[in-house]
């Protein structure tokens, strides 16, 4: 076995799924379960539930009522929306080693904005999975933390060559190291039985075209363009990957909608870093 | 004389001037590794009609 491997097998073993989110996606696969089944469980983790309750009183939602109980939480958004939350408010207490001027804080504000954007371009496609698409470009890029915390050498050194060659962080990491964020996110997202579905965005979004017909990588693979062209956080690069014309198709974007996509994008992603407050 | 208010006015939008230049000559050295496709044209002339409004965030 690669060091890699021994390395990465052990990360697995220590961050594990807190048990209140495997419990949570337990309960959101059966059929049977109910609103206050879903809040017993949020409930049970006192620091989680009050993130979660800040996050949906937050101006981001902008209810005008207070919202004081996980279970209305859940009963107003939707089981998968608080789940959704649930999960951003743990990968963003994950630790991170702060390498030169890229902070943790900037990286997860780009995640929940590709997670945000890739929601938007999922609704207006109107294709009913707009909690999938948000989860798909938050965690597409979990792989970074990761490299970034357990293999901080690799990261710096992959990092500081993206700076100075501006290229990205993958084609940094593809050119200096034995393996990737993206492999590392794809081994972590199986390791937290995380679904197929969410998986295989993480595998496939840098280059969708090549390896799946599926709507979701490409939705992520836009998203996180975008992102990366109206500077919404930052992925770790200042890089813009060529975007494919097959992905904005499949998206039903026409090259003219591009100007009021992109504002709306910029409009719909202001209060996002409200989830960082 | 420059009225106190319309001198505020003036260099905030020398400001706003000063920002979109940085922020299009960040567009530029984005866009400069592409062999460019319809879908980057698309996005660069969208990105530099939003910075020229003061729209991106630097």
């Amino acid at each position: 076995m690669s060091s890699f491997r021994k390395k990465i097998s052990k990360v697995t073993e220590i961050l594990t799924l807190p048990d209140v989110l495997v419990e949570i996606n337990t309960l959101i696969s059966r059929t049977d379960t109910s609103a206050s089944d879903i809040a017993k469980v949020i409930n049970t983790d006192i620091a989680l539930s009050t993130k979660i309750l800040k996050l949906v009183n937050s101006a981001f939602y902008g209810f005008s009522k207070q919202i004081t109980s996980i279970n209305y939480a859940i009963v107003i958004l939707g089981f998968s929306a608080v789940r959704n939350l649930a999960v951003t408010a743990f990968v963003m207490d994950l630790k991170y080693n702060k390498i030169c001027d890229f902070e943790s804080k900037d990286f997860w504000l780009f995640s929940i904005n590709t997670g945000i954007t890739a929601q938007y371009l999922s609704e207006r496609l109107g294709i009913d999975s707009k909690d999938e698409a948000y989860m798909s470009g938050l965690l597409h890029d979990i792989g970074v933390v990761i490299l970034n915390q357990y293999f901080s050498e690799e990261f710096s050194t992959a990092f500081k060559y993206a700076q100075k060659n501006n290229c990205t962080l993958l084609e940094a990491e593809k050119k200096l190291l034995e393996f990737n964020h993206v492999e590392i996110g794809e081994i972590i997202l199986e390791s937290w039985n995380f679904p197929e579905k969410i998986i295989n965005v993480c595998k496939n979004y840098s280059n969708p075209d090549k390896v799946t017909s599926e709507i979701m990588p490409h939705l992520v693979h836009l998203a996180d363009g975008f992102c990366r062209a109206l500077k919404l956080g930052n992925p770790g690069d200042n890089s813009l990957p060529e975007l494919s014309d097959i992905a904005m198709r499949k998206a039903g974007i026409a090259e003219g909608d591009v100007y009021s996509l992109l504002k709306s994008i910029l409009d719909k992603t202001k209060l996002s870093n409200n989830f960082l407050q | 004389m420059i009225k106190p208010d319309h001198k505020d006015k003036i260099e905030s939008n020398l400001n706003k001037g000063a920002d979109s230049k940085h922020t299009c000559k960040r567009i530029e050295n984005m866009f400069a590794v592409h062999n460019e496709n319809r879908t980057m044209i698309a996005i660069k002339e969208a990105l530099v009609k939003l910075a020229e409004e003061g729209l991106l965030n630097e």
